[in-house]
């Protein structure tokens, strides 16, 4: 795995609380396990490795973006605890699915989506409450969802059927 | 110069037709959001997240409504669209008053008439900070629907 180093050597990286920095250099140990339980897809190793590093970079946008969005006051700061969460929920997902769009919502919160292959799936994590999923799949394969997602199982069909598509 | 028919700060825009412009924060390695439903370029609902006072008791900037520039009082003054933009970080796209109705929200004209910058054209999206407080779920659909209503201005795309 690369060391990441987008966010690490900006002005906006150093004026975070440590947490948040903590967070950012623990991503690559994140992301080192690109298992997907019950789905087998037969890609090629370093396809799965290339749509990781994508992955990962995607995370590290979010962050830079929202470093600049900080300095500006116009966001709060981002949560580590928030974002690693949702980190953790999707990362499985890493290897087998397009890179994601990841922005930063106020609150501390992050946005995780994907709109490809017909498939528009957002993830907004915050917290306090659990994950709120919105699903529209333009070919109909499987039914919109607009709401709470306790344990992701609307996302994961979403992102399951996604890998597919792409696969 | 205010939009057509409107004279008063404050005074509520309700011709459907009229547009509003949004703009949106963004790295330009990140992707745009392309609607695979309406085959445009639109931005992403956090685009119309608001900056909310919830957890900023020592902020002294958090929104009451969302900020917009109204397109006809830019055409009207001979601006662009994409006024203010800056291509290098940020995203503009337009929505229409009849999208934000059909959200059960309302646009105003709101200048900025004093401080640095002033803005005669800028005008409010009302009711979303509300909304939040009222209800989450709902919140979050209604941005959903502002971002699904939109679309990002050509001159904002890569190729211009």
């Amino acid at each position: 795995m690369n060391a990441i180093v987008t966010s690490a050597g900006s002005s906006e990286y150093r004026m975070w609380p440590a947490s948040v920095r903590t967070f950012i250099s623990a991503m690559p140990q994140c992301l080192q396990d690109d298992s997907v339980p019950g789905i087998s897809l037969g890609q090629t190793a370093p396809r799965r490795w290339q749509n990781i590093a994508k992955f990962r970079e995607a995370f590290n946008l979010g962050l830079d973006c929202a470093g600049a969005m900080v300095s500006d006051d116009a966001l709060d700061p981002p949560d580590p605890k928030i974002w690693n969460y949702a980190l953790d929920a999707v990362r499985n997902f890493a290897g087998y699915v397009p890179t994601p769009l990841v922005t930063p919502l106020q609150l501390g919160g992050v946005s995780v989506e994907w709109h490809a292959y017909g498939i528009d799936l957002e993830i907004w994590f915050r917290s306090g409450a659990p994950p709120f999923v919105l699903i529209d799949d333009v070919r109909d394969a499987f039914p919109t969802f607009q709401g709470r997602d306790s344990h992701l199982s609307h996302a994961y069909t979403a992102l399951k059927h996604l890998a597919d598509r792409s696969g | 110069m205010p939009p057509s028919n409107i004279d008063i700060p404050g005074q509520r825009i309700t011709d459907p037709a009229e547009i509003v412009i949004r703009r949106h924060r963004r790295d330009k390695r990140q992707p745009i959001v392309y609607d695979q439903r309406t085959r445009c370029y639109r931005l992403p609902t956090t685009a119309f997240e608001p900056r909310l006072p919830e957890n900023r008791p020592n902020a002294t900037r958090h929104d009451k409504y969302l900020s917009v520039n109204i397109a006809s009082s830019l055409r009207t003054s001979g601006l662009p669209s994409d006024w203010g933009c800056d291509h290098a970080h940020f995203l503009a796209g337009k929505v229409s008053v009849e999208a934000v109705q059909a959200a059960n929200l309302t646009v105003t004209w709101e200048p900025i008439e004093s401080g640095d910058p002033t803005n005669p054209h800028h005008g409010a999206i009302n009711g979303v900070v509300e909304l939040y407080y009222r209800d989450q779920d709902e919140y979050v659909t209604v941005l959903s629907s502002l971002a699904r209503a939109s679309t990002v201005l050509p001159e904002c795309l890569p190729e211009n």
